[in-house]
């Protein structure tokens, strides 16, 4: 009786869960994008990154997404601002 | 006659109804006057002969074929009511998969489409070398899919596969719809899947056990009237002919005379 009720109450039902499920293991399944390959990829873009830019780390997104059939890595990188540094030109 | 289409009917998944599609595709374009062969590809594991009722008329199979043992048109059994307009290749039972290569099948699909209008292949289940049989000689392919989890996930790797093969973009039927639990939420929505695999729909099946029951005769669902099943073969067999009709709707029609009629049909 007493789970019945909880089952009537589970607010979210089973097809969205199966389809949010989905959503996540196609794009990795797509991509074969694990998320400590995830984590290597930003460390090493960060410290490119931090050699041009004062970055604020809170701030940052990295995330898979699916645009139209494509899959795609978004970044969203909040800048404090530009380092004032002289490249050396080649 | 010219070249015909090379249709590969594959899924990923076992027992979504790559068979049973496939039978009633192939039927139902013979039953519109093309000139339809059909190649079970499963070889090991054959059962679109027992779907389409010719299991007592195998002589020989694909492997025999293959092996040089007999001309391809000799291999070919003839349908009992669409004769000569649909014919069907059989998978050998006690051989495997690597029996044949692709580059056999490419052969036999290539002279069978100098004489029928449609080939269509019936993948086996799996991503090895039966699927790669299948796609082979394929001009075009369709992806089947049930609306469950793990068929869905099994569907978009071979989507991925076949966009790695560099083949046309597949198109998609989701079989087993059952209407009742889309409605009640428990159930992924056509729009969903198709939302998620981003292939374009070629149809949809509704869970129907009329499937089977026909499977149970050894005749293909696509034959019979008044079954929602059987409407749902006959319009994508009419949209592969270019045919531009609207999805099955699945809404339940059936009330107290329906059941009568459908008794009484039997």
């Amino acid at each position: 009786m007493l789970s019945k009720i909880k089952q009537m109450f589970r607010s979210e039902k089973s097809g969205n869960v199966a389809k949010n499920r989905l959503k996540v293991i196609i794009m990795q399944d797509r991509t074969n994008f694990t998320p400590v390959m995830m984590e290597h990829l930003k460390n090493d873009l960060m410290e490119v990154f931090n050699k041009y830019l004062e970055i604020e780390e809170s701030g940052l997104e990295f995330n898979l997404d699916k645009e139209n059939e494509e899959v795609g890595l978004s970044i969203s990188i909040p800048i404090r601002k530009v380092r004032n540094q002289r490249r050396n030109e080649e | 006659m010219g070249k015909g289409i090379v249709y590969a009917i594959t899924s990923g998944k076992g027992g979504v109804g790559k068979t049973t599609t496939t039978a009633n595709i192939s039927t139902g374009l013979a039953a519109q006057g093309k000139k339809v062969a059909v190649i079970d590809a499963d070889i090991g594991l054959r059962n679109l002969d027992v779907i389409m009722g010719l299991e007592n008329r195998i002589i020989y199979d694909i492997v025999d074929v293959v092996e040089g043992r007999v001309k391809l048109k000799k291999a070919m059994i003839r349908d009992k009511k669409f004769r000569d307009n649909l014919q069907l290749l059989a998978a050998a039972q006690t051989r495997e998969k690597e029996a044949v290569t692709p580059e056999d099948m490419i052969k036999i699909t290539e002279e069978l489409a100098q004489d029928f209008d449609y080939v269509f292949i019936d993948s086996p289940a799996g991503i090895e070398r039966g699927f790669k049989n299948a796609i082979a000689g394929a001009d075009e392919v369709i992806v089947v899919t049930n609306p469950e989890i793990s068929a869905v996930r099994d569907a978009d790797r071979i989507v991925g596969l076949l966009e790695a093969a560099e083949k046309n973009m597949p198109q998609l039927i989701i079989n087993r719809i059952r209407k009742d639990m889309v409605d009640r939420g428990e159930m992924l929505a056509v729009d969903d899947v198709i939302d998620l695999l981003g292939i374009d729909l070629l149809g949809i099946i509704p869970d129907d056990e009329s499937i089977i029951t026909s499977a149970n005769r050894g005749e293909p669902i696509v034959k019979t009237d008044n079954l929602r099943a059987g409407e749902a073969y006959r319009n994508i067999v009419k949209r592969i002919l270019g045919e531009k009709i609207p999805l099955l709707s699945l809404d339940e029609k059936r009330g107290i005379l329906g059941k009568l009629v459908k008794m009484f049909k039997k």
